[in-house]
């Protein structure tokens, strides 16, 4: 009893953390009138000039970024970016998942081997070399559609990329609880397909589906840092330094966390903060992340 | 009877690999599905979607896979011959994957051997630590490991390791990196299966009848995890996969994989795609067999 109650408390600690951090994101984006520029240069006590990105202070506990923004504030306001994408996009995979995955099942059984072959290369080229070859020139589709779209572009593809892998793991599930013994006396007493996706397969994978939503939430932030590494920033590209002195180096327009990797991966050796932060930042949320599949497998058993 | 089953499997066979030309082919064509190139050159002149385009670029790209032997690319402003380019980075990059391959194996065997040995309290601060290193992905380790090469170089003027490629082959850090994730994976799969193997019943009488518990594990049990764990192979190729490609780009390593994603040939990319796939192939293959056999033998 006591040891259900801990589980319990931990998940609903874990939820409110990542709920008021949601808040606190918007919050700091929108709430808080931001008309102050932040300080570019700042001159130390015996009058040298220190450029941003600086290191952490008491004023900047995380210090400072490459254009004098508090690196805290800007993972907090980060923090929606990453958390958004990731869970809109893990719903509709999951959606389109299920709905092909039950109608290979039910109507192309005979043919299933053959997708699975034609789905096959899909599952093991790495993601963002997908991403790399449907969305990888910008100024095209931004020239022409603006940058709203080219954001909505950009997540419609990291969704599609995913989801043949997802499909294929769905089959697999689908199956094994198709081929029950319950569901197969309900088949022959005449249940039709929709009565026994929804009476027989739903109540039983309930349980599963909050896992694997988990589990491709995290994939899709890792995917996110991928992208990052090779220089795509969700939301666009936008441009670096304190007067744009770098031409040929860009920053994430949004600050998702994984662009926020991403873009500082250059300055490891010299403003090793730059890319410290972000990356303890996503390490903890997939922990958080990773804690949540823990415990709900444990309730599960 | 037999020529009949026989040119039924052949068929079966060629219609399944033409299917996976077809779909790999179909992969590496994806851009002109959506981006229109009529000048020829590399920036394409419009975005939309052209499914007719699709189609004659699949078209193009599956034909000229058999015409690709003796032609040239472009790789970084420079022009390659393909044929002894693509055979000597293959062969450097497979070398990379295989050994961080067989030391993913040894060193998870290693811990999950050790594991068993582990107190109750150190085994569930073991699973812990698994848990939080397991949150971590794979490019924050590539690039936490290279930051602690140069804070180490910088403090103390030793330098441990080769950090980068610039032409020449860079081995230890790139494998390690390669490694470690997946490490952390398998002994996660591993741990498990060890443990619901430890309470089957032969191992009880075994231990019963008088035999040592490192007798049990290394000569019974053993056998029976490696048959599970062949089933979790494609798992662990593929995630090494993903990772190579990271690795190979922030170690600027002369490889394989920027054949996949730097080229614009895309024919030359299909050919890349279906080389990366071969090993994983023969390695599922070579795990049915080992499975098939120990089925029959059984």
């Amino acid at each position: 009893m006591t040891k259900d109650n801990r589980s319990k408390w931990i998940l609903y600690s874990i939820f409110t953390f990542l709920f008021l951090l949601f808040i606190a994101s918007f919050f700091l984006e929108f709430g808080v009138n931001q008309s102050i520029e932040p300080g570019k240069l700042i001159y130390s006590s015996d009058g040298k000039v220190l450029r941003p990105p600086l290191p952490s202070s008491l004023e900047h506990p995380l210090g400072t970024d490459k254009n004098g923004n508090d690196l805290l504030t800007k993972l907090i306001i980060g923090f929606k970016y990453t958390f958004i994408i990731s869970i809109v996009v893990t719903f509709i995979r999951m959606l389109i998942g299920i709905f092909f995955s039950l109608s290979v099942l039910y109507f192309l059984r005979p043919l299933k081997a053959y997708i699975e072959s034609l789905l096959t290369p899909f599952l093991y080229v790495p993601a963002f070399i997908l991403f790399f070859l449907l969305a990888s020139e910008e100024e095209i589709i931004i020239n022409k559609y603006g940058s709203h779209f080219f954001t909505f572009y950009q997540v419609l593809i990291i969704v599609l990329i995913g989801t043949p892998p997802l499909i294929e793991l769905l089959i697999k599930e689908f199956e094994l609880l198709l081929n029950k013994d319950y569901v197969i006396a309900s088949r022959l007493l005449g249940a039709s397909k929709l009565h026994i996706s929804i009476r027989q397969i739903f109540p039983v994978f309930k349980q599963r589906f909050y896992i694997v939503f988990l589990q491709q939430t995290i994939a899709t932030i890792i995917l996110l840092t991928h992208l990052g590494v090779f220089q795509v920033f969700i939301g666009g590209k936008a441009k670096g330094g304190i007067i744009g002195e770098e031409d040929d180096r860009f920053l994430s327009q949004s600050g998702e966390w994984g662009g926020m990797i991403g873009q500082s991966i250059f300055d490891m050796i010299h403003f090793p903060w730059l890319l410290i932060y972000p990356a303890c930042a996503v390490v903890g949320l997939i922990l958080l992340l990773n804690i949540i599949i823990k415990r709900l497998d444990r309730n599960q058993r | 009877m037999l020529i009949k089953r026989f040119s039924v499997y052949i068929l079966n066979l060629s219609i399944k690999i033409v299917l996976l030309l077809i779909s790999v082919s179909s992969i590496t064509s994806l851009r002109s599905l959506v981006y229109l190139n009529n000048n020829g050159g590399f920036s394409s002149s419009d975005f939309g979607f052209f499914p007719l385009n699709f189609l004659k670029t699949v078209y193009k790209t599956f034909t000229h896979l058999f015409s690709l032997y003796d032609s040239t690319f472009f790789y970084l402003g420079q022009e390659y011959a393909v044929f002894p380019y693509i055979i000597d980075t293959y062969i450097y990059t497979m070398v990379v994957l295989f050994s961080a391959f067989v030391l993913t194996i040894l060193v998870s065997f290693l811990f999950s051997y050790a594991f068993l040995f582990f107190s109750k309290r150190f085994k569930r601060l073991f699973k812990s630590l698994l848990l939080l290193i397991d949150s971590i992905p794979d490019i924050i380790i590539i690039l936490g490991s290279q930051l602690l090469v140069i804070q180490l170089y910088q403090a103390t003027g030793f330098k441990l390791l080769r950090l980068y490629g610039f032409g020449s082959h860079v081995y230890l850090l790139p494998i390690i990196c390669l490694s470690f994730v997946p490490i952390v994976m398998v002994i996660k799969i591993m741990i498990k299966i060890f443990e619901e193997e430890m309470e089957e019943q032969y191992v009880e009488f075994a231990i019963a009848k008088g035999l040592s518990q490192t007798t049990v594990i290394l000569r019974h049990v053993i056998r029976n995890v490696m048959k599970s764990l062949y089933s979790h192979i494609g798992l662990i190729y593929w995630y090494m996969l993903s990772s190579l490609f990271i690795i190979e780009f922030l170690f600027q390593m002369q490889g394989f994989t920027p054949l996949l994603y730097r080229v614009s040939d895309s024919s030359l990319t299909s050919v890349a795609i279906i080389m990366i796939l071969i090993p994983f192939g023969l390695l599922k293959a070579a795990s049915f067999r080992f499975y098939e056999r120990s089925v029959l033998n059984d």
